[in-house]
């Protein structure tokens, strides 16, 4: 009978979705939203920082790259962990590891072609590569859940 | 294997960050939880605040030392919870044994996902839920090649980022009913069914599941 009442009781509980814990989600989305750009803009930049500190020395420029991206990556892990606990695991190390490789390796790139950026310049250009992976972030996850409704039909 | 996870108990709770973040999408998922449920790899029991009251669980992990963290959240919960050490892969109940089976973030970490999720097909009763919150590598190449990246040094500790689980899943038989993203294309919920033996001779066709889901998300 105890047992009856407490399945009955949870399937009430289950089935109820009141609108203050829907608002509460949106909410919540965009602050998730915004934790995560600020978390990208700040590795962006702790990214171009390493690549225009290891440029600066003068090294060879591709030892000068596997350095800065190591460093960059390896700043980025640390970074990770210590968002994790905000921001998600993966929801923090995947869209960062992408950011920390890929801007030392343009901002590498343009010093061997011949265009020294600056440190103010360079770090723009890291805030930047946070940007655009928060934005390309942003965007993938409104066409993952959009492709996830349109081809399965909850039943 | 429980080797590494009663190491990785000490740890557990302060490393498994995400629960703010993706805790809503698991109750979510967990809310379709029935009757008798097996949890799979219940670890230090940081979901079972989210079951559904009442019900009649299992939790199964591998590791000795999870389970004794586990235990005053067990004691918790407003129903009975049984804490037993399993393997996934050789499961000691018998066939059709539970309503619903639960994963959450375990196929990552099970030597042959394959062979566990065979060994969660033939103990879940047949029209029984399977449900699922896993993370998976990613159809974008960019993020996929990050997750095969992290890979390389999360294998040292038992973890894979790159399985295609649904994939896995659809190859153990199961029907997929559905799939939510809960971040990406990476972390997904996804519920599954065993069908009815009599309904096998259209299991190809079921296992495409609606309108081509289980082909559009298992072809990277």
């Amino acid at each position: 009978m105890a047992q009856g009442t407490a399945t009955r009781v949870s399937a009430a509980i289950r089935e109820a979705q009141p609108a203050s814990a829907r608002a509460g989600r949106g909410l919540r989305s965009v602050l998730f939203s915004v934790g995560d750009g600020m978390f990208l803009l700040t590795v962006g930049v702790v990214a171009a920082a390493c690549m225009r500190l290891v440029d600066s020395l003068g090294w060879n420029s591709v030892l000068a790259w596997i350095i800065g991206m190591g460093l960059a990556m390896l700043l980025q892990t640390i970074l990770a962990f210590a968002a994790a606990p905000l921001l998600g695991s993966i929801e923090t190390m995947v869209p960062s590891m992408v950011v920390a490789m890929t801007c030392p390796m343009v901002l590498d790139f343009l010093e061997m072609i011949g265009v020294n950026l600056g440190w103010s310049w360079s770090v723009a250009l890291g805030a930047g590569f946070g940007f655009a992976m928060f934005m390309f972030v942003e965007g993938y996850g409104v066409l993952c859940r959009k492709s996830f409704r349109r081809a399965g039909v909850p039943r | 294997m429980s080797k590494i996870w009663d190491l990785r108990a000490r740890l557990y709770d302060v490393c498994e960050g995400s629960d703010l973040r993706r805790g809503p999408a698991k109750a979510d998922l967990f809310r379709h939880m029935r009757s008798r449920a097996l949890f799979v790899a219940v670890g230090t029991g940081l979901e079972i605040k989210r079951f559904p009251p009442g019900l009649e669980i299992v939790g199964i992990d591998i590791s000795e030392a999870m389970l004794r963290r586990a235990e005053p959240r067990a004691r918790r919960y407003p129903g009975p919870l049984r804490l037993l050490q399993m393997d996934a892969a050789h499961l000691g109940f018998a066939d059709a044994s539970f309503d619903t089976v639960v994963t959450s973030c375990t196929m990552c970490s099970v030597p042959y996902p394959v062979r566990a999720l065979q060994e969660l097909y033939r103990v879940l009763r047949p029209g029984g839920s399977l449900l699922m919150f896993e993370h998976v590598r990613s159809r974008n190449p960019v993020f996929g090649l990050a997750l095969d990246l992290m890979t390389l040094w999360t294998r040292l500790s038992g973890t894979e980022m790159n399985r295609n689980t649904v994939q896995n899943v659809v190859a153990a038989d199961f029907r997929i009913m559905s799939i939510e993203s809960a971040y990406l294309d990476i972390v997904l919920a996804i519920r599954g069914t065993k069908d009815a033996p009599q309904k096998n001779h259209t299991q190809c066709e079921a296992q495409r599941g609606p309108r081509g889901l289980t082909h559009a998300l298992t072809v990277r």
